[in-house]
């Protein structure tokens, strides 16, 4: 009875060493061998590389469409989209720009299929609710940066988003949105200047 | 923050104006996925990389051994055709012709037993009626029994019938397709037929002992009628002859015997010989 209670304990703390190890090793990994890994079946794999690009992506539609519902549906589809992908992918590009490119490609067939007037709803986004508690000036400035984002025209808007919530690269931003680098320069500087704008108005 | 390259003036202004942009956007709401959003991606990412059951990675082996069972199946199908036993003539054997084989085989052995009937019939009568002939007994006995019949005019061409039905037995009278294919059998039944020919040609009074007993109600009746129970006919008139031949050897027994008959079949018109 001693040792077999010995024996599972033993057991137990080995398996515990592994999966602390394993965890650890995961968080060292580069996303492209994490997705490599969950390719051939390793789930733990995903889930290291999901923790690392939840926020980013979730941030990247919400900020798009400014309405949660939609951007819930589009963040869950863009990530069916990534797992149904996953033994197409090739590490020859970063992992970052294969994902964003299947986002981008999902919103652009969410604005195909959406009618004229279903545009942005700035309403709805739960930062524009009024808190009494926050400050007045910051609270204002946001509203206006979110209204400025929202307001932009949908090209321009991607490229901005995907520079500040991803940190792409410009031709890695050219990449992800199948236009040239200096289309995405130019998209850049005129969503930088219309911000501006707004926000010194 | 920003990672675009400074390929001269105009990028670095770019690059000036997008590090303060940046700086303004992270003091937004970092808004993140509801937690039940999570859990559902991780449940489906998960589901999609669950090893299927064992059985199932083996797709091909299923469709292997499904094709193998099919094979054996039909080999063995075919093995069994093969082995249907073939008959001398060659034909192989089958249901029907089975039953085929089978009627004529039986109807083979009924003509040789009728054969086999008729040449003791013969043999058996012959001699007591060779007895007979002198005496004054017998012969005014079946005189009057051969006028009793031959004054029934109807009843002679139906008489006839029943005697050729009575020799040859189911040959004329349960001639069906079955005996027209086997024509294996036809010489033998042919040579019966002769044979049974040639014996009534020598045996008379066999012929005329069952005209005279035959009832009248019966050999009156339609041919097609009378085939059907010959064969119960055949027996009472054997029983009735036989009763005869005791009483004409002087066998005591007959008494009996007429007594258990008449008690079996009470409306069968007796010979005048037995009815006296």
């Amino acid at each position: 009875m001693y040792a077999q209670t010995t024996t599972l304990n033993f057991r137990g703390i080995l398996g515990a060493l592994f999966q602390i190890g394993y965890a650890a090793l995961m968080r060292e990994m580069t996303d492209e061998k994490l997705m490599q890994r969950y390719a051939k079946g390793d789930a733990k794999a995903f889930d290291q590389l999901y923790a690392r690009h939840r926020a980013p992506l979730y941030r990247y539609f919400i900020r798009q469409v400014n309405n949660p519902a939609t951007a819930n549906d589009l963040y869950q589809g863009a990530w069916e989209k990534i797992i149904k992908a996953r033994e197409k992918y090739r590490p020859r590009a970063p992992f970052k720009v294969w994902m964003y490119r299947i986002a981008h490609n999902h919103l652009v067939d969410h604005y195909r299929r959406m009618r004229p007037e279903d545009t942005l709803e700035p309403d709805t986004l739960p930062g524009t609710q009024a808190d009494p508690s926050q400050d007045m000036i910051a609270s204002e400035q946001n509203d206006r940066l979110r209204a400025g984002i929202t307001a932009l025209p949908m090209e321009q808007r991607d490229t901005l988003l995907l520079q500040l919530e991803t940190g792409l690269k410009m031709e890695e931003i050219a990449n992800v949105t199948g236009v040239g680098r200096e289309t995405v320069k130019s998209r850049l500087r005129y969503a930088v200047k219309y911000l501006k704008r707004s926000l010194v108005e | 923050m920003s990672n675009i390259p400074n390929n001269g003036e105009n990028d670095q202004s770019l690059r000036d104006d997008l590090d303060k942009l940046g700086e303004a956007y992270g003091q937004l709401q970092h808004e993140e996925p509801p937690e039940l959003l999570d859990q559902a991606i991780l449940n489906s990412a998960h589901r999609a990389v669950v090893k299927k059951p064992g059985w199932m990675q083996f797709g091909w082996l299923h469709g292997l051994t499904t094709a193998a069972v099919f094979v054996l199946a039909l080999s063995l199908i075919f093995n069994q055709r093969e082995q249907v036993p073939v008959y001398e003539d060659g034909i192989r054997f089958d249901d029907s012709m089975g039953l085929q084989r089978e009627k004529a085989a039986g109807k083979r052995s009924r003509d040789i037993k009728t054969g086999e009937l008729q040449m003791e019939l013969k043999e058996e009568n012959a001699k007591p009626l060779d007895n007979y002939q002198g005496t004054p007994v017998s012969a005014p006995t079946r005189d009057e029994a051969l006028k009793a019949v031959a004054g029934d005019q109807a009843a002679e061409p139906a008489s006839d019938v029943l005697i050729n039905s009575y020799v040859s037995e189911g040959l004329q009278g349960k001639t069906d397709s079955a005996d027209k294919d086997t024509t294996a059998n036809e010489p033998a039944v042919e040579e019966i037929r002769v044979g049974e020919t040639e014996l009534m040609a020598d045996a008379p009074g066999v012929e005329d002992m069952r005209k005279q007993s035959r009832p009248a109600a019966i050999a009156a009746a339609p041919a097609t009628e009378a085939v059907a129970p010959a064969e119960e006919v055949d027996q009472i008139e054997q029983q009735v002859m036989a009763i005869m031949k005791m009483k004409a050897s002087g066998d005591e027994a007959w008494i009996t015997e007429l007594a258990l008959f008449k008690q079996k079949y009470p409306d069968y018109p007796l010979p005048d010989e037995l009815s006296d």
